[in-house]
């Protein structure tokens, strides 16, 4: 059997640990920015313009809860689920299981975690059903013929690709 | 098409979102650019059609020195909060309403009366003075008309009369209080052509 290739590696959390950081140090500050310009709205209101200045001070905040949702739900909250995924797969109980695989072009997304596609991996006597991170799953695909991998709690941590030479 | 597809996934959050913004936003500039009542003056006007923001701008000009901001409103301004219409100090309405709302408003006393004695007054069934003509309907000639319609094509014509709301704290001498910039914000309106 060729090399054990690693799916879930310390590093890749520790990245998404970091990138999360960086990204909630910049909706802070992003928003105290968006925030100060509003208070600037305010003191920049006369009885002429009251009405624009209300205007903008509303349309500045809306927009910038709009930037802070969509990085908070879908990169902050998403990297999250990526890491406790990860997290879990590294500490897990392995399973060995050698067959041939096939992978489901299908996503699904498990609420309050991650994507993943569905998995089966002949074994020549029973059909496992396996899950696989959709995105780890890319390198999975190119695989061809018997194959060795390694599950925890049914989903794909490594695989190996079995080159029998005769 | 991520980026759109992750955001129409969640479009009820955004919706919300904006919701919120707009009313929270909304009370705070409203609360944080609002003054306390005795340091502004508040004109509500029912005329056909009022250029709030302008008469308030020209008002404000000439503004008594104790006063911070002068406030022009419609009467629809106070549609839903009738909590707000009854802080007014000064009030423009037409002859044909006037005894819906005269028990808020405060009697012009003899000595107003000598000291003003050009006005126009509007008195009551008991000889009592109310308020002080601004529009006259036979005349059709009035006060503030670069800001104010009295008369629309179609409608009655009436005449409009200006009051001080009772419990007012800038009318004076009027009702004891500490504060006489309604009274100067009347005679300046008074005075506009």
């Amino acid at each position: 059997m060729n090399q054990i290739t690693e799916l879930y590696h310390q590093n890749d959390i520790d990245l998404l640990k970091k990138r999360n950081r960086a990204w909630m140090i910049f909706v802070s500050c992003f928003s105290a920015l968006c925030v100060a310009l509003c208070i600037v709205f305010c003191c920049l209101t006369t009885t002429r313009n009251a009405s624009r200045m209300e205007i903008a001070a509303i349309l500045t905040f809306t927009v910038m809860g709009w930037i802070d949702l969509y990085i908070l739900v879908s990169i902050v909250k998403e990297n999250k689920n990526e890491w406790s995924h990860a997290e879990n797969m590294l500490t897990g109980e392995r399973e060995e299981l050698v067959g041939t695989l096939r992978l489901d072009d299908e996503r699904w997304r498990i609420v309050g975690s991650i994507t993943i596609h569905n998995a089966t991996l002949d074994d020549g006597t029973e059909v496992h059903k396996v899950k696989v991170n959709h995105r780890k799953a890319a390198a999975l695909k190119e695989l061809r013929g018997q194959v060795t991998i390694y599950t925890v709690h049914g989903y794909i941590v490594a695989y190996g690709e079995n080159n029998e030479s005769t | 098409m991520k980026v759109l597809k992750n955001i129409f996934s969640k479009f009820y959050l955004y919706l919300l979102w904006a919701m919120i913004a707009a009313m929270l936003w909304g009370w705070i500039f409203s609360f944080v650019t609002n003054t306390t009542p005795n340091k502004k003056v508040t004109v509500f006007i029912n005329t056909y059609a009022c250029s709030d923001t302008d008469l308030a701008v020209e008002l404000e000009k000439d503004k008594p020195e104790n006063i911070k901001m002068i406030k022009v409103h419609p009467f629809s301004f106070s549609l839903f909060d009738s909590s707000t219409f009854v802080k007014g100090d000064i009030y423009i309405i037409k002859s044909s309403e006037i005894e819906t709302y005269l028990p808020s408003f405060c009697p012009l006393n003899e000595q107003y009366r000598a000291e003003n004695p050009l006005y126009e007054y509007y008195y009551g069934e008991d000889g009592t003075a109310w308020g002080i003509k601004v529009y006259d309907a036979s005349t059709s000639t009035g006060v503030a008309t670069e800001y104010l319609t009295y008369t629309v094509e179609g409608a009655p014509q009436e005449d409009y009369y200006l009051f001080f709301n009772a419990d007012s704290v800038h009318i004076g001498a009027l009702n004891g209080s500490p504060s006489d910039a309604a009274l100067t914000v009347a005679e300046n309106l008074i005075g506009m052509d």
